[in-house]
């Protein structure tokens, strides 16, 4: 379980999140959503433990996860823009997270990197932006971590790979106890996922509550956005 | 997993990622293997440095470039957003983080280093304890150096959060001391420095002040010879100093890596508690510089108002643009008003330290009653070593020799009093000089020790300016006490064993003379040096040197013989030997090399070069400039008789002998007609 308590983080005078407090149960596919600026990427690191909120703490099966390498051993972060080691193959990528994170599974990686077509002796740097990514979220999921977050991951993916990649999270959901997070402006990826949905607004948390899709047959999901989010520019 | 098993598969991954550099350190250190190889032979392939110690440059420059790689290479993730946040968010502690890295790097830039120096003692051939001894130097200097470099490239980064503030950071700390100590502060300074004797204090300031200018007073690579001669000993407070940095840098590095946060990767400065020591460090010397330039452009040259104005307006201009720089904004440019106070102040009152010196002059002259002796020694008269003043601005800071000097040569009752008159004179007439619009440059100096009753010694350093300086110092020169000390053979009671040795600049003869011969001889010199006064000096240039030997050539002992030794001469003639014959009279020239010596000078040290300009063997114009001729080692009184410092020459002549054809070194005096001969 992941509690978020009262955290705020400011960026010198600019105050990313103020005061927010809610809560994701573990097995919970968590749908963050929010304005730009609203401080999405931001909680996102700092449930990661990269970055150490001014007030407050979150806490991950109740432990800080700040300067906390336990902890750390059981969460994933995977930003929007996936970093890889200089020069490095997706077999090289693998390689490198099966010795950080014990259970990696390997042979998995090699058999959805096979699936989705992507070439595991190329250079990473020689993929598309799409294909870096694909690559990216197959070796977040191998990692076998039970807390994944993640920060726009179907952002520059086309329709096949978004369908794809949206089976593969809810086989491996059903498969193991898996948390997510997922930070998004696609809604409609987050409403075939999410089983709860965050909405964050100007550094504050707007709403918080379980997701359930029956309840949206005539709300859309951005109708809401619209309504808690207020107006946009 | 465990912890320590999980630092261990980081560490082997960081060391698979970074392993191009570890090839790139292998390469680097085999072209310093080859390099050496080939300097054996007397080719080479960059430095040619036969040196297996820590003198050879190659391996000093190879070190240094490996350090500063490894630790940009190590933990330049800090600087950017993306592998910032990855490797943060990887199950491993700050602490591990950093070992990791920080090992690493000690593996790619220092075993193949050690490899290489090993390597080179293999090449060299032989095992012997010397080439030991310098290989075990030269990997101690290495391991001491690369570990001082790494750490301060480690500050830096983990200081600041951008590359490009990284490497203008390293670079400016690598050149602060030479620049701030030995720039600045001299140029403020300058005139308390003519007069005190300690001047390397600001030298060694300024070198150790910077980790790059130590480590090079360190390993000594910055004037290796052909063959190695460091010692230890020599460099124990160097490296002393350096082991002290590297660990004060480390202990920063890991305080810095472990308080650095993520959000800091593209700021200029990561704590905002270090801005106002950097501004300290870097605004204060630059107003001081900008204040100083200014005040020299106005009217008089030494106008407080226009120095307050130069460090004020400089003070405030620097300070607004570190302050843009660290917010990349340039509306920042007026904020921190009270910051820019401090700086002000602070610059002002580093300036005031040295108000009494652009003002006054040196005003330490102890009373003669205060004084139990008084000792003096100009260099300049009699002087062979007169020409490293000329080279070096300021001056030269007491040698050890020139102490022991001063120490044997105590005067007391009325040789102290016409010293002690004489030194208040050249103080007065210092001080007008200096405070005269125009500056001029000192041809010598005199050295100074006050013992005083209290039983300190005080010692000083006064510039001379010109000839008219040593007017009353013929009240101290025309005393014995002060040829004793300065004229080695006056107080020389026998000759014993040893014999003289006659020279004429250009050959050395060794007087088979019997033991009366010899004390005759000696109570000759004696009975003429004794008589020989400062206003003969004035005359006079040397004909010849004499010296004692016993057997093995030493010119430490040498006197000068002037034309008014005639008992010397007179002995010496009666010898056989052409005594009072002189180069500008007496010789048959046959040709001249005419060479320039060309000054270059930088913060660090001044380098002379010397270019051939003609080779004259026209037989006229060898008559117009033989009467200038003078011997280079008798050109000891450039007080007294100035030469032509830019002009060196080497004579072809005829011996007296009409056979032998002997090169010798010469300068001309003042006042030759060389320009002219050189402009048709």
């Amino acid at each position: 379980m992941i509690e978020i308590q009262e955290i705020t983080k400011y960026f010198d005078t600019f105050p990313a999140l103020r005061q927010v407090s809610f809560s994701i149960p573990d097995g919970a596919v968590y749908g963050l959503v929010g304005t730009n600026g609203a401080g999405k990427t931001t909680f996102l690191r700092m449930a990661a433990g990269i970055l150490k909120p001014e007030e407050g703490q979150i806490l991950v099966d109740r432990q800080p996860v700040y300067e906390n390498d336990h902890i750390k051993q059981k969460l994933f972060y995977l930003p929007d823009s996936p970093y890889y080691l200089f020069h490095a193959t997706p077999r090289r990528m693998a390689a490198f997270y099966r010795r950080l994170y014990p259970d990696f599974d390997l042979e998995r990686c090699m058999e959805l990197h096979e699936q989705f077509r992507l070439p595991l002796a190329k250079k990473l740097r020689t993929f598309s932006k799409g294909m870096k990514k694909q690559s990216a979220i197959l070796c977040a999921l191998c990692t076998n971590v039970p807390y994944l977050l993640c920060d726009e991951i179907f952002d520059g993916l086309d329709p096949l790979v978004r369908r794809q990649l949206c089976e593969i999270l809810r086989q491996e959901k059903n498969f193991r106890p898996l948390t997510m997070v997922i930070a998004s402006h696609n809604l409609q990826e987050l409403t075939e996922i999410c089983t709860h949905i965050g909405m964050l607004h100007q550094g504050g948390i707007r709403m918080a509550r379980e997701f359930h899709p029956e309840e949206f047959r005539e709300v859309t999901l951005e109708d809401l956005f619209l309504e808690k989010g207020g107006p946009l520019p | 997993m465990k912890h320590s098993t999980l630092f261990f598969s980081y560490l082997r991954e960081d060391f698979h990622r970074r392993f191009w550099t570890f090839v790139l350190s292998f390469y680097l250190c085999l072209t310093g293997v080859l390099d050496y190889a080939l300097s054996l032979h007397g080719s080479r392939l960059f430095w040619g440095s036969p040196c297996l110690g820590p003198e050879n440059p190659g391996w000093f420059l190879i070190s240094g470039f490996l350090a500063v790689l490894c630790a940009f290479q190590g933990f330049s993730y800090f600087l950017a957003e993306t592998p910032c946040d990855f490797y943060l968010s990887l199950p491993l502690n700050r602490t591990q983080l950093f070992l990791a890295g920080y090992l690493n790097g000690c593996v790619i830039g220092l075993f193949p280093c050690i490899l290489g120096r090993v390597t080179c003692l293999f090449v060299e051939g032989s095992l012997k304890d010397e080439a030991l001894y310098y290989t075990a130097a030269g990997i101690l200097i290495s391991t001491v150096g690369f570990f001082l470099l790494y750490h301060t490239a480690l500050f830096v980064l983990f200081l600041v959060g951008r590359m490009s503030a990284a490497l203008i950071g390293i670079l400016l700390l690598f050149a602060y001391g030479p620049i701030t100590f030995g720039f600045i502060f001299q140029t403020y300074g300058a005139r308390f420095f003519e007069t005190w004797y300690q001047e390397d204090w600001i030298e060694a300031l300024s070198v150790n002040a910077s980790p790059f200018t130590l480590l090079s007073s360190l390993s000594g690579s910055s004037h290796a010879g052909s063959y190695d001669t460091w010692k230890f000993a020599e460099h124990q407070t160097a490296f002393l100093l350096s082991v002290f940095l590297l660990l004060f840098f480390l202990a920063l590095s890991v305080y810095l890596s472990r308080k650095r946060c993520a959000e800091a990767c593209g700021k200029i400065l990561v704590f905002a508690k270090a801005e106002f020591p950097v501004k300290l460090f870097l605004t204060v010397p630059a107003a001081l510089l900008c204040g100083c330039y200014i005040m020299r452009a106005s009217l008089d040259g030494r106008s407080l108002f226009w120095l307050f104005l130069g460090i004020a307006g400089s003070a405030f201009t620097f300070q607004g643009l570190l302050e843009c720089f660290f917010r990349f904004d340039i509306h920042a440019f007026f904020h921190k008003k009270r910051q820019t106070l401090c700086l002000l102040a602070f610059a002002l009152l580093i300036a005031a330290n040295y108000y009494f010196d652009w003002q006054g002059y040196d005003d330490f002259l102890p009373e003669p009653q205060n004084l139990t002796a008084i000792s003096v020694s100009p260099s300049g008269l009699d002087d062979d070593d007169w020409q490293t003043l000329a080279e070096t601005p300021a001056g030269l800071p007491l040698s050890a020799a020139c102490k022991e000097r001063l120490a044997s040569a105590q005067f007391t009752g009325k040789t102290k009093e016409s010293a002690w008159k004489w030194i208040q004179t050249l103080r007065e007439q210092n001080e007008q000089i200096l405070l005269s619009k125009n500056s001029v440059a000192p041809i010598a100096y005199t050295a100074v020790a006050y013992f005083l009753e209290n039983g300190r010694t005080c010692y000083r350093k006064y510039p001379l300016y010109q000839t008219g300086q040593l007017e009353e110092f013929a009240s101290v020169y025309d005393t014995d006490n002060y040829k004793k000390t300065h004229l080695p053979l006056f107080s020389c009671s026998s000759v014993g064993r040893r014999h003289f040795v006659w020279s004429n600049g250009g050959d050395s003869r060794h007087l088979s003379l019997n033991e009366d011969e010899n004390q005759a001889l000696l109570a000759a010199y004696q009975q003429d040096a004794q008589k020989f006064s400062l206003s003969d000096l004035k005359k006079s240039f040397p004909v010849g040197t004499l010296s004692l030997s016993d057997g093995n050539y030493s010119g430490s002992d040498s006197v000068f013989l002037y034309p008014e030794f005639t008992e010397t001469l007179d002995l010496l003639e009666a010898a056989n030997l052409p005594a009072r014959d002189t180069l500008a009279e007496d010789y048959e020239i046959l040709s001249l090399l005419l060479y320039e010596v060309q000054v270059s000078s930088d913060i660090r040290q001044t380098q002379r070069k010397k270019v051939l300009r003609q080779d004259i063997r026209d037989p006229k114009i060898i008559r117009q400039l033989q009467p200038w001729l003078l011997c280079a080692d008798f050109a000891v009184n450039p007080i007294l008789h100035p030469v032509e410092e830019q002009f060196e020459i080497t004579v072809l002549y005829r011996d007296t002998d009409g056979a032998t054809f002997r090169y010798l070194p010469a300068l001309l005096t003042k006042g030759s007609p060389v320009e002219t001969i050189l402009d048709k």
